[in-house]
This record gives C-alpha cells, sequence and structure tokens, in this order.
C-alpha cells in the first residue's frame, strides 16, 4: 500500500517537473527525425527535482516516447485536479458570501482560514489574499496557488526522495493499522506526506493520496471550523427505508439516501457539480441506535457508545440519483475517527 | 423653614379681621383668659377670602380639639371660610365607611373613653380639660359629655379620623387614605365621580338610614337640622329624586347593611353614631373575569383569571368588575389572597402567570408534527431558519380548554426584525354583561427570540394510541433524550399513572402509563426548570359506531407468533397498524430502534418473533409485572442487532416453565396491543381463539389459558372492550394447534382430507393430524420441529454460516439453545429466500453443505416414518380403514427447510426429496408407495391463527376428545412396564388418556437395542439408492446392508448405535414426575433427536477446523 503510494508520487514528481520547465521556459527538444515515435527530452530544473526525476526513471538510457507522453497526460490531469480544487474551494467561498450577505463576519473567517491554510500550504505573499472577489483578481490568484502548489509538491516529493529508503525499510512496520490510524507516535515517525497535514490535522490513510484530498479537505476544515455555514447550503437527507431493507437482505446493496425533514446527514455538492460529500450533521450525536446506519455510511473508528467527541476524517462520497436532487447513492463510505475522553 | 418657602407654599393665618369684627386684641405675645366662643368669634371675624380655592384646612388654631372643632365650624356655619371643601372630606370620610365592606376598606375603629384615661394618661387629662362645648352635639349620652367617648379611625392601622359629637365624624388633617380612589394629592374629596350607580342608590339608602337615626338620640335641634341638612345634600349628589328616599320601608333599610356588627372592631353605639356601626353589606354577583371554558370541559371547577388592571383593558370602573362572590376590583385584597389568609372556594389565578417569562424554540422546522400550534408559527425564524416553538402559556388553561381551542385563542407573531415574538393570549371571560356574551381579556407579551433559549434537536416522543375511547385507560407514553442532553428538552406527563423514567448509558428515558390521553405535555431542561408547552392534537373518538365482533386467533409459537382475524366472516391476516403518535419529528434512524427496545413497536410485520424484551424494568421478574413498562414485544430488525444473549431479552416464552412472567409478558402486550387495533375499529367485542400443541402438558394446557383468562380480564378492565376468552374445557376456542392446522389446509387451501397426512411444522413442535373421509383419525404432536432438523446443527458449527453465507459470526460463538435458533430465525426470515434463490445452488456440491442436508434429510423422513409408522398402528387399530399412505400437507415455519433439500431452492412434486419422503411412509406403514406427494402450504406459519377462526368447516371431529393417546414407534418401558413400539403410549385404563390423574412416572426408559430406529436408517438409505436420488447423500460410514438383518446392522453400525443410546440417556431422565407436568413425547422421536444429535456433533467435529 505504502509502496503503492510512493510510486504514485514519484509519478507526480515527474509530472510537477516537466511542469515546472514548462513555466520557467525551459528547453524541451523533441526529435522527429527518427523512424519510431521517440522524443528526446532533456528537463531543466533544479537539481533537486532533477534528481528525483532521473531516479524515478527506470533506464534512463532509453529515450521513450512512451513515459513522457504518460508523463504529460499525468501532467494535464493532476495540474488540472490541482487548478479545479483550488478553483472549486475558492468558488465555494464566493458562492457563500454572494448568496448572504449576512454572514459577512463568517465569510471573513472562512476567509481567514483560507489565507492561512494557502500561506502554509503555498507560502503564499501575504498580499495575495482572496479579499478581493472580482474575477480577474481570482484567476490571476489561482495562477499563483497553482505555481505556488506545484513548488510546493515539488519540494514535498524531494523530502520523499530522501525518506524513500527509510520507508522502504519501514515498511513491514508503517502499513496502517486502526491502530497506527489514530497513534500520535506513528504520526511522529512516519514523514508527513500530506502538505496540508498541519493545518487540517489528517490522519495517514488520508496522506497517501493527497491530490484526491484536495477535493473534500476544505469541506472537512469548514466543518470542523463553521459547520453552520455548510448547515445552510447542506442537502439534509435520512437513508431511505428501501434502502435499509435491502441493506439487511443484501450487505452489497448500496445505500440510498434521500431528502428528508430531520436528518444526521447533509449532503454538500462541490460548486461545479463534480463531487457530492455526505457529512454527519453538526453535532450528531451517534448513539446506540444511530450507529446502526452510521456504520454503513462511515468507517468508524474507535466507536464506543460512551464516546466524547468525533473528527470528520473524511466525508463520504455519494452520487445523485436523480436530477431533482432528491436521491443519492453511497459511493464510497467516509471516515469518522472517535475519541473517549478519560 | 425659610422665607422663600413661606412665601410660596403658606398662606398666612388670621390675614386680617373683616371691618365689622368685635374681637378685641390684645399686644402681641400676651395672653388673655377668654371663653371657648372667642374662638368661634375668631373663625366668623376672619375676611378668609384671599385663601383661594386650595385651601383644604385652618390650622394653628391653639387647641388640642382644633381639628374636630374646626370640621365643626366648616359644617355648622355656613359661610365657613373652607367650608366646601371640608364638606367634601366629611363626604368622603362617610362614603368610605358606608362602602367599606362593599369595596373591602380596611377601616377598623377604636374607642377612647377619655373620661377613664384621664386617670392615667396626661394627654387624655389634658383633652378632657379642653373639651369642646357641646352647645353643637348630636347625641346626648345619659349625662355624659358627649365628647368624652371618642372612636378613632384607622384606615391600614394608620388615624385617619374620629367621630365627632357635633359633626358625626371628622377625617383627620393629614390622614393617609392610600387606596382610596377619592383620596387624591393628599386630600380627601367628593366619592360622587368614584361610584357607579349601583354604588351611589346603595349610599344614599346608607346615608338615609343615618338621616332617620339622627334624631333619636337626643341632641340639640339645630346642629342636628344642620346634620340632617348636609346628608340631605350629599343625597342629592348621589341621586336625582332622593323623595323616594323617604318612602323606603325600614326593614329594606336594614337588608342593605352588613351583618357583621363589629365589622369596624370596636361597635359604635353611642348615641347617632350607631347609624355608622354598619356599613353597606356587599352584593353577590357573578364573576366578570371567571374563565369560560370549552364546551367539553364544562364540569371542571371555576377559575378567576385576576387582573388588577382588567378595568382598564375593558375601560370599566374597578367596582363595576366583580371578581367573587361580594369582592370586586375595589375591594380585592391580592394580597390576602397570594398569602393565603384569604381563601375562596374557587380557583384563581393571576393573569400574569398565565404565560411563562421565557420563550423557548426548537431551531427546525415542523419539529412537532403531533401537536398544534398557534397561528403565526410558521413564519418565525431564527438566523434565517423556520423555527418550531414551544408554547409559553400555563397549563392549567388546558383543564378548561380543549388544545384545539386553546391554541385558536393564541397567536405569535414576530416583532424587531425576527427578534423577538409577540404572543397574544384571548380568554373569554364571563364580563359584565350578565353572561349574555362573554367578554375577552387579552393578554400581551413579548419575548426575545434568545440564543439561550435554543433548543436545537428535538427528543424521540411516542403516545399509544392515538385515539380516545369511552372506557379506555390505557395509554402509554416514550422518550428519550437522543443523549443530547440540554441541546433538546425532558418531558413531564400531566397526570402520568405510572411513570418509569430511567437512565441507560448517557440516555434519558421515560415510560409512562396514563389513563387518559393528555391535552399537553410539559417541556422541562435538566434542571427542572419549564420551558413550554406541546399541546397535543386530540385524537379521533373512536367507537361511536358499533362494528361486528371480532373472532382472533393466536397461534404463540416457539419462534413467531401470528394472529388471523375473523370480521364478518371475512378471515385475513391480523396486521398492527401502527396506533402511534408521533410527537416529535425526531430522526428515523433513533426513533425505529429505540422504539423497537423500548416501546411498543410500531407496525411490527407478522408472524411476530416470540421474543420479549424486559429491558430496564423497575421490577422484579418474580414480582407482577406490567405490559409495556416491565417487558415488550421484541421486534429484530435484523440479525445483526439481534442480540438474543443480551441481558432482558427473552426467547423461548412458549415451552421455558423457567419464568411464566416472560410468556405472560408477552401475551400482555400482544393482546393489548391486538385490542387497540380492535377499538380504532369500532369493535366492541373480542371473542379470542387460541391453540396449543397436543405435546403440551396438562399443567401447559391448562396454565396456558389461565394466563390467557387472567390477560383479558385485565385487559377488559381498562379499555371498555369485551373479551371472551375460552375456558380449558372449551373445544371450539380452544384448540389443537394440528386441528387447526387441519382446518387450514382444508378450508383455506381447499386440500381434500379424504386421505391425508396435516403437519404443522414449528420451531419447536410438529403437530400432526391424520384425516379420513374428513373425519379425524388420529393427531399428536411431536417436539421434532426447526430447532432439531436444522438450527442445532449450525449450532454446533456456526462456522458453516460464515464459510457459505458470508455470515458475520462474531456474536453467534456463544448463543446456545434457543437464543441460538431465535437468532438464526431472524437471520433465515432476513435473509432466508436470498439464499434459497440465489446462493443455494452455487454451494450444492460443496460436501459440508451437502452433507448438512443430509442431515436434515434425516430428520424429516425420520418423522415421515413416524407418521408410516401411525398408520399401520391405526390400520391395525381399525381407526385407520384404507390400507394406503396419504399425501402429507405440511405447513408451519419449519416447512420452509424442505426448500433446502430440493434442487434449485424451491421443494415440489418433481423433488427428489418428495419421492423419498413417500417412499418412507410406505417402508414405514408397510403400504405400497403410491406416490402420495408432500404439498406445502402457500402462507408458512399462518396456518394455526388462520385455522383457528375460519368459521366453517367440512371437517368433523374437531371437537373430539378421545385419541389423544401417544404412539410409540419404538419400544420403550413406563415404570417397568414394556410398551411395544406398535402400542399406545399408556399405563392407565383411562381411554381417552395416556395417564390417570394420579399417575407419576418414576422410570421411563428405552432399551439400547432399538428396533425402529435402525429400520428407518436402513429403509432412509434404502431408499436412496432405489429412487437413485443424487440430492441427498447417504451417511458416510453408515454400512447399507443388502438384505436387512437387525443383528447384523447392530454389528455394523455399532458406533451408531452406541452413541445414540448414550445421547438419549440424558432426555429419558427429564420424563419424570408428576404425568400432568410431563410432556410426553413419542419414544421414537426421542431416539430419532438421539440420532440427529450425534450425527450433527459427528458434522460439527469433522469441519469444525475447516478454513
Amino acid at each position: 500500500m505504502e509502496k503503492q503510494s510512493l510510486i504514485k508520487y514519484y509519478w507526480a514528481l515527474l509530472v510537477v517537473l516537466v511542469l515546472l520547465a514548462g513555466s520557467n521556459h525551459a528547453v524541451a527538444q523533441t526529435s522527429s527525425s527518427s523512424p519510431s515515435p521517440t522524443v528526446k527530452v532533456t528537463v531543466t530544473a533544479s537539481p533537486t527535482s532533477s534528481s528525483s526525476a532521473n531516479q524515478d526513471k527506470s533506464s534512463p538510457d532509453k529515450e521513450s516516447l512512451f513515459p513522457l507522453i504518460i508523463s504529460i497526460l499525468a501532467l494535464v490531469a493532476s495540474g488540472g485536479a490541482i487548478a479545479l480544487t483550488i478553483l472549486n474551494s475558492k468558488k465555494f467561498i464566493n458562492r457563500i458570501q454572494d448568496d448572504d450577505k449576512k454572514h459577512t463576519e463568517e465569510i471573513n473567517l472562512i476567509k481567514e482560514n483560507y489565507r492561512k491554510l494557502s500561506s502554509s500550504q503555498m507560502s503564499l505573499q501575504s498580499n495575495k489574499s482572496l479579499e478581493t472577489s472580482s474575477r480577474s483578481t481570482s484567476e490571476s490568484d489561482t495562477n499563483i496557488y497553482l505555481e505556488a502548489m506545484i513548488e510546493r509538491h515539488s519540494e514535498r516529493i524531494s523530502e520523499l526522495e530522501g525518506k524513500l529508503k527509510v520507508t522502504q525499510s519501514n515498511q513491514q512496520s508503517s502499513i496502517s493499522s486502526n491502530h497506527t490510524y489514530l497513534s500520535n507516535q506513528s504520526r511522529n515517525q512516519e514523514p508527513d506526506f500530506n502538505p496540508f497535514n498541519q493545518v487540517n490535522g489528517l490522519s495517514q490513510s488520508t496522506n497517501t493520496q493527497p491530490l484526491e484530498n484536495l477535493a473534500y479537505i476544505e469541506l472537512v476544515n469548514i466543518y470542523r471550523d463553521n459547520p453552520k455555514l455548510l448547515e445552510q447550503k447542506a442537502i439534509k437527507v435520512s437513508e431511505d427505508k428501501d434502502s435499509i431493507a435491502r441493506r439487511h437482505s443484501d450487505s452489497s446493496q448500496k445505500i440510498v439516501l434521500e431528502k428528508a425533514t430531520n436528518s444526521n446527514y447533509w449532503v454538500i455538492r462541490d460548486e461545479v457539480g463534480v463531487d457530492c460529500w455526505l457529512l454527519p450533521k453538526s453535532k450528531l450525536r451517534i448513539d446506540q441506535f444511530r450507529y446502526e446506519t452510521t456504520k454503513a455510511l462511515f468507517e468508524c473508528h474507535g466507536y464506543q457508545s460512551e464516546y466524547s467527541t468525533f473528527k470528520l476524517v473524511k466525508p463520504a462520497k455519494v452520487v445523485p440519483l436523480s436530477t431533482d436532487e432528491q436521491t443519492w447513492q453511497l459511493e464510497e463510505p467516509g471516515i469518522l475517527e472517535f475519541s473517549v475522553e478519560s | 423653614m425659610n422665607s422663600d418657602r413661606i412665601e410660596e407654599n403658606s398662606t398666612f393665618l388670621l390675614p386680617n379681621l373683616k371691618s365689622n369684627t368685635d374681637l378685641k386684641s390684645t399686644s402681641a405675645g400676651q395672653w388673655d383668659i377668654r371663653q371657648s366662643v372667642e374662638f368661634q368669634n375668631v373663625a366668623k371675624s376672619l375676611d378668609f377670602s384671599a385663601g383661594g380655592e386650595d385651601i383644604k384646612s385652618v390650622s394653628s388654631i391653639p387647641n388640642m380639639w382644633a381639628r374636630p372643632l374646626s370640621m365643626e365650624m366648616a359644617l355648622h356655619i355656613n359661610d365657613y371660610p373652607i367650608r366646601r371643601q371640608m364638606v367634601e372630606q366629611w363626604q368622603g370620610m362617610l362614603a368610605a365607611l358606608a362602602l367599606a365592606e362593599v369595596r373591602g376598606y380596611d377601616i377598623k375603629t377604636k374607642l377612647l373613653e377619655l373620661g377613664k384615661l384621664n386617670q392615667i394618661d396626661d394627654f387624655a387629662r389634658s383633652l378632657v380639660e379642653l373639651l369642646p362645648s357641646p352647645v353643637n352635639s348630636l347625641y346626648s349620652l345619659n349625662g355624659k359629655h358627649p365628647w368624652q367617648d371618642i372612636y378613632v379611625f384607622l384606615w391600614r392601622g394608620k388615624a385617619v379620623g374620629m367621630t365627632s359629637p357635633s359633626t358625626l365624624i371628622c377625617p383627620s388633617e393629614e390622614g393617609d387614605w392610600t387606596g382610596l380612589p377619592w383620596w387624591n394629592n393628599g386630600k380627601l374629596g367628593s366619592p360622587v365621580n368614584f361610584l357607579n350607580a349601583d354604588e351611589k342608590n346603595q349610599l344614599s339608602l346608607w346615608l338615609e338610614r343615618l338621616r332617620r337615626e339622627l334624631y333619636n338620640h337626643g341632641g340639640n335641634r339645630s346642629p342636628l337640622n344642620t346634620i340632617a341638612g348636609l346628608i340631605i345634600e350629599f343625597q342629592s349628589s348621589l341621586q336625582n329624586n332622593i323623595s323616594i328616599l323617604t318612602d323606603v320601608p325600614e326593614e329594606t333599610l336594614k337588608s342593605a347593611f352588613s351583618v357583621n356588627p363589629q365589622f369596624f372592631g370596636d361597635e359604635l353605639n353611642r348615641g347617632v353614631l350607631k347609624a355608622l356601626n354598619t356599613p353597606l353589606k356587599a352584593q353577590t354577583k357573578p364573576s366578570s373575569v371567571r374563565l369560560i371554558p370549552s364546551l367539553q370541559k364544562q364540569n371542571v371547577r371555576e377559575l378567576l383569571i385576576i387582573d388588577p388592571n382588567v378595568d382598564k383593558k375593558w375601560n370599566q370602573p374597578p367596582q363595576n368588575i366583580w371578581i367573587h362572590d361580594t369582592t370586586n376590583l375595589t375591594s380585592l385584597n391580592l394580597d390576602a389572597l397570594r398569602n393565603k389568609q384569604l381563601i375562596w372556594d374557587v380557583r384563581w389565578i393571576e393573569s400574569e402567570k398565565l404565560l411563562m417569562s421565557d420563550f423557548y424554540f426548537i431551531a427546525q422546522e415542523n419539529a412537532l408534527p403531533g401537536c398544534l400550534l398557534p397561528v403565526g408559527c410558521q413564519l418565525l425564524s431564527y438566523n434565517g431558519q423556520r423555527i418550531t416553538p414551544l408554547i409559553p402559556i400555563n397549563p392549567i388553561l388546558l383543564e378548561y380548554f380543549t388544545p384545539e381551542d386553546l391554541v385558536r385563542k393564541i397567536s405569535i407573531e414576530s416583532i424587531n426584525g425576527n427578534t423577538g415574538v409577540r404572543i397574544v393570549l384571548d380568554l373569554p371571560l364571563y364580563g359584565l354583561d350578565e353572561g349574555k356574551s362573554t367578554q375577552n381579556y387579552r393578554l400581551v407579551r413579548e419575548y426575545p427570540i434568545s440564543e439561550d433559549n435554543v433548543l436545537s434537536e428535538v427528543p424521540v416522543l411516542e403516545l399509544w394510541p392515538n385515539f380516545k375511547a369511552d372506557n379506555w385507560q390505557e395509554y402509554y407514553a416514550f422518550y428519550y433524550d437522543g443523549e443530547y442532553g440540554d441541546d433538546t428538552f425532558q418531558v413531564q406527563l400531566p397526570d402520568a399513572a405510572e411513570p418509569h423514567p430511567f437512565n441507560d448509558g448517557r440516555g434519558i428515558y421515560q415510560i409512562a402509563r396514563l389513563t387518559e390521553f393528555p391535552a399537553y405535555i410539559s417541556c422541562h431542561n435538566s434542571l427542572r426548570n419549564q420551558l413550554g408547552l406541546m399541546l397535543l392534537k386530540t385524537p379521533q373518538q373512536v367507537g361511536k359506531t358499533h362494528a361486528s365482533d371480532w373472532t382472533v386467533g393466536v397461534d404463540f409459537g416457539t419462534s413467531f407468533t401470528n394472529v388471523y382475524v375473523n370480521r364478518d366472516d371475512v378471515v385475513t391476516r391480523f396486521s398492527l397498524e401502527s396506533l402511534h403518535l408521533m410527537v416529535t419529528e425526531s430522526d428515523a434512524d433513533a426513533r425505529d430502534r429505540v422504539m423497537i427496545n423500548y416501546f411498543i413497536p410500531t407496525e411490527p410485520p407478522f408472524p411476530l418473533s416470540s421474543v420479549l424484551t424486559t429491558k430496564k424494568s423497575s421490577r422484579k421478574s418474580d414480582e407482577q409485572t406490567r405490559q409495556v413498562l416491565d417487558g415488550r414485544i421484541y421486534i429484530p430488525k435484523d440479525s445483526d442487532s439481534f442480540k438474543p444473549d443480551d441481558e432482558g431479552i427473552k426467547t423461548y416464552l412458549k415451552w421455558s416453565t423457567e419464568n411464566l412472567n416472560f410468556n405472560r409478558l408477552f401475551l400482555k402486550n400482544l393482546a393489548l396491543q391486538i385490542t387497540a387495533v380492535a377499538a380504532k375499529n369500532d369493535v366492541k367485542k373480542i371473542q379470542w381463539s387460541l391453540s396449543f400443541p397436543s405435546a403440551f402438558s396438562k399443567s401447559d394446557k391448562n396454565r396456558y389459558i389461565r394466563t390467557w383468562q387472567d390477560i383479558t380480564k385485565e385487559i377488559q378492565a381498562r379499555t371498555g372492550i369485551e373479551q371472551s376468552c375460552p375456558n380449558a374445557d372449551d373445544d371450539y376456542f380452544y384448540r389443537t394447534e394440528s386441528l387447526a392446522v387441519a382446518q387450514y389446509f382444508a378450508d383455506k387451501e381447499g386440500f381434500n382430507l379424504v386421505n391425508s397426512t396435516c403437519i404443522d411444522m414449528g420451531g419447536g413442535s410438529s403437530d400432526i393430524s391424520i384425516w379420513e373421509e374428513n373425519n379425524l383419525v388420529h393427531q399428536c404432536s411431536v417436539q421434532l420441529a426447526g430447532k432439531d432438523l436444522f438450527s442445532q446443527f449450525l449450532e454446533l458449527n456456526p462456522k458453516f454460516l460464515k464459510r457459505h453465507f458470508d455470515v458475520d459470526i462474531s456474536q453467534w460463538q456463544n448463543l446456545r439453545g434457543a437464543k441460538f435458533s431465535a437468532k438464526l430465525d431472524v437471520l433465515l426470515r432476513q435473509k432466508g429466500d436470498y439464499w434459497l434463490n440465489h446462493q443455494r445452488d452455487l454451494v450444492a456440491e460443496d460436501k459440508e453443505f451437502q452433507e448438512l442436508i443430509q442431515l436434515t434429510a434425516i430428520g424429516t423422513a425420520g418423522l415421515y416414518y413416524y407418521v408410516g409408522i401411525l398408520l399401520r398402528v391405526l390400520h391395525t387399530e381399525g381407526r385407520y380403514n384404507k390400507n394406503k399412505i396419504t399425501p402429507v400437507y405440511l405447513g408451519g415455519n419449519g416447512s420452509r427447510f424442505l426448500h433446502w433439500l430440493a434442487e434449485g431452492g424451491q421443494f415440489n412434486r418433481n423433488s427428489e426429496a418428495n419421492e423419498l419422503f413417500s417412499k418412507i411412509m410406505s417402508l414405514a406403514s408397510k403400504f405400497d408407495d403410491t406416490h402420495e406427494d408432500t404439498l406445502l402450504s402457500s402462507a408458512p406459519k399462518d396456518e394455526v391463527a388462520c385455522g383457528l377462526v375460519l368459521s366453517d368447516s367440512k371437517l368433523t371431529g374437531l371437537t373430539r376428545k378421545d385419541d389423544l393417546v401417544l404412539i410409540a414407534g419404538e419400544v420403550c418401558s413406563i415404570n417397568g412396564e414394556p410398551i411395544d413400539w406398535n402400542s399406545r403410549l399408556k399405563i392407565s385404563n383411562n381411554e381417552i388418556d395416556s395417564f390417570s390423574v394420579e399417575d407419576k412416572i418414576a422410570n421411563f426408559t428405552i432399551p439400547e437395542e432399538l428396533t425402529q430406529l435402525p429400520k428407518f436408517l436402513y429403509a432412509f438409505h434404502a431408499a436412496l439408492r432405489v429412487l437413485q436420488i443424487e440430492g441427498i447423500k447417504p451417511l458416510e460410514g453408515y454400512k447399507v446392508l443388502r438384505e436387512y438383518s437387525i443383528e447384523q446392522d447392530r454389528l455394523n453400525n455399532q458406533k451408531l448405535w452406541s452413541d445414540t443410546s448414550k445421547e438419549l440417556t440424558a432426555s429419558l431422565l427429564k420424563i419424570r414426575g408428576n404425568t400432568d407436568d410431563i410432556r410426553l413425547e413419542p419414544p421414537f422421536i426421542l431416539v430419532l433427536k438421539a440420532l440427529l444429535s450425534v450425527l450433527g456433533k459427528r458434522w460439527a467435529e469433522k469441519w469444525k477446523n475447516r478454513v
């Protein structure tokens, strides 16, 4: 598992190098004279990036076109994902701002959080804040964020490289278990792959796919810091009665949720409409009775009926079954982490 | 005092003397001796016109009697400078005395006899020495100076005036008459403008009496005339035509006065003063402030709404507003009421207490679907979100109004930009119109919508049943806070007959029994501070029409319990329609599951699992337990969440004799819920039709019906629904299960019972009846059913479920016996059909599975073998005339297991097992195998309940009492008396029963050398071979002889029969004691079960380590 994740990082590293090369007007030469569709690539980049890129290639002597195409495709995909995610986050905030002027203070709080997050993640210049809501400024900021993000990734991947050997040697011990998942000790021992970890405190299992995390990471932050904001936008849902019956007779059946007046879960749709997320409502008390449903929607780590608090680690992913936003189907369970105060 | 103030506020006394005065003055500071008449001369000589209209008194006359003398002069001297003001004061005080009782004035008198006091008190002596001249005295006192006896008047304990022989009364200079309406700005004035017409009339009468009394006590004529003139003048100011007063009879006058001779304390009895002694009598009038209740609440005790300012709200003089009896608003002494110094025979409440001091609300829209909400609630919001208010009113109002009426009297509106609410309460009071029309009393209060008063969550709150019926006194309420603590509210149920609050973990719960459907529920927080009310919708009144009686059939099974009902000869499976009132919109996740554990389940599916939960019962199991509060029917939602070993979960209720309370509690709940549904459908009478397995011992049978009789008697008393429960001898409404099943097959499924065997295979027993030409030939019940044919094997090897059906068995490992069977029943109900249809064939070739099927097949075939023996014996006895085997109609929940024996998961006449069973029956009976079919019921587990309520039957012999004696099927001995396999299992000469009443079984044995069971097992294998059955495999290791020899079989399969014999010993030990208490079983069935047990253990052992 860890190994696979690291390989992903290598691919991501390659992507970032190419991206950096492009943004720095690095030289890339191609040759079409070759009878086979091969491409000769020379990359000029920072020494650290270069070394990691070279290391990633299993056979640096072979100048095959295939890896490059893959790299470019990966570049486009990952860059797009990053951009999309950042755009989503920014649009989400802007939407809140536009929709409800009455909550200016709360929006400002979000902005502040976002600014802190951005500055801590991407070393942004202090004057690159979200305080302006004009479209042109947002796009400009987005580019800067993108660059900063890539730069940050580069740094992180460089760190990874240095840790790789250690990681591989400790692979057996570093495989996540429920205990290590929750263990502070484990966190200290294990290099923190997720650039957002300091801010959002995500655990290792989410660290393994940082780019995917970006899609819900802001959501988790808002949920933690100011869930009232989400409540206003949330669609309140409960598991459909038929779904409960189906689940009881066949546990492999997908769970269907429907809009309900007094429900325990929220569906939050992201601005672009790509993803819908399912979260427990704010202050939900997951007693022994509600737990029966909760455990079908979330992996519940450390649950005891006498728990004190829970933390949303990852929202569940749902997809709408109808265009009128009445029913959703669970695609991927979320993760909740329970704790008991002594 | 400085000079400026003197100039502003004072007028110099003795300003100027009139020009024509005869007074002689002396030098300043020089005292002369003069007669007292000099005062009069001074007064007459003063030119006082400069004093203006505001002057109310003249002071500084240097005499201790100055004030009464001043009053005397003012009244008796027409041109006294401030006469008008003094007369008004005089009138004001007279009116206060006259109306003291009517208006409830606190006036007391104190007699001062100066002639006595002067001996002991210097001041009194001075007074006596300075006694005024009696020249103007209105009465004489038998030679005593009339000024010697004086009464002092106290208003609320403070002196405000005195009597005067010359003026009757004299208000003091600075008397504090606080509370007297005509005392303003420190001045006593005329009362005329403060009295209503009634009071004026009354006061005129009082003055008339005073006037008439004037001349009866001596006194000087001139002053008498003066005072009489003043009285008439006063009367004139009150009434236009006072001449009629002179015609008022003395008796009429008397009747207008108080009957209390010491109303003022010391009795006024000096001269004419006695006319002052009795004030006007207060009139009795209907209260203007009596609440007019709803039509449905006419018999409640009167309630007065007391608001000291109601006169202003109604724009009426206070004396017009009658509060209670003789008390009007002016005479109301609220403090005395509050302090309980004054106690009325009616209820009263201060209006300000009708609305609570704070406004609490739930931050959810439509959070109280079972409640009524006032107009305007729909528009309330908090932080942009719709809210649901708790109604901040005093619950006392619900004693006078139906919730529907009350809610119409309340309106709520949002104020101050949704930051507050205004609550308006309009109450109909009796008013001033003598009841011709009510007078609205409006109470308005504004509240902030405060963050401190937000309730973010709603608890689970339910009421059952949601109807009203005459004589119905069984209501239950359930509350669970959802572990939300102070984010939600707690409740108090009014007049709960049996509240049962408890905690479980962090949750706060309450179950309560009520004798009436509540009109409201009071909400409070953890500190018991009241937060508001929820007004409940008055439920439908049922029972207004008279529906046909119901006949209800109850099949109380080992695993499941089923109920059918016959309504006008229409027979249907009973369904417990939901009679719950969902008071709060609680989340379904919590509600559904918490109700299963702690309350009457909503719409449980029939057949019900025969499971009881006694969680959080406050009574010990050996105490008298109460339905709902101490135990409830438990409806397992799914096998995962059903934990039969949890504390409080009770299974095996039908057969267990450990605690009969559980059995009783289950049936109590069932009967009550059925009765509620009947009541809802306007049914007035229920005829219960009950069944029992003939495997029941006599004690079981009697106890079971006695339980029902007790239960139904209690329910009838509490619900008003007549309950007709059979007694033990009622063969029609208290039947064996085997007969009920047969009736089902004949009359519901339409099967012919010309030559048939009916079997109801349940979880614990199989009930068999054999029929010929629709006549009952034989019936019996054997304790061989689902748990023996299937459950026991999986209990021994639960990993089978994990391996083949992916069941999480972590909760199964420690379950034993009935608890395991109960969980398996739930699992099979939940997933059985799915597995049969989708997974059975996928595992059909697995050896472990095949061997399980083999065990079930052996058990079922064994039952058929016993039926074959029955046919043979009955034929031999001449009871069964046909010499052929019968088709078998198989029903009951256990009949489903036959599907597991069939390829494709669907047992039918083409199934190999069908042929097998026919062959087995043939081999046992020695009749030809005529390939008789086994037909399964189309509604497994409905047969008994349905059969119990089918009214007409083509069958005969249903009420026969004979032939209840079991046929052995295997050799045995009872108390040393051998019984052959083909004999009846009896030791008495009683024709219809196995035992006499006094019989005891000391010893029940089955010899090790079995005769019939080995034959059966051989027949089973022979049939498999002959019929070339592939789906059911022969026993591994069982040696099948080419030609059967019992001795050879014993040798070849010695270990098997030896183990079976050992296994048997344990079960035989249970068959001892009083025959009434013994659940007798045919020996063949006993040995068959022993065999199955041995084979099951071998199977489990063989596969226990399989991965």
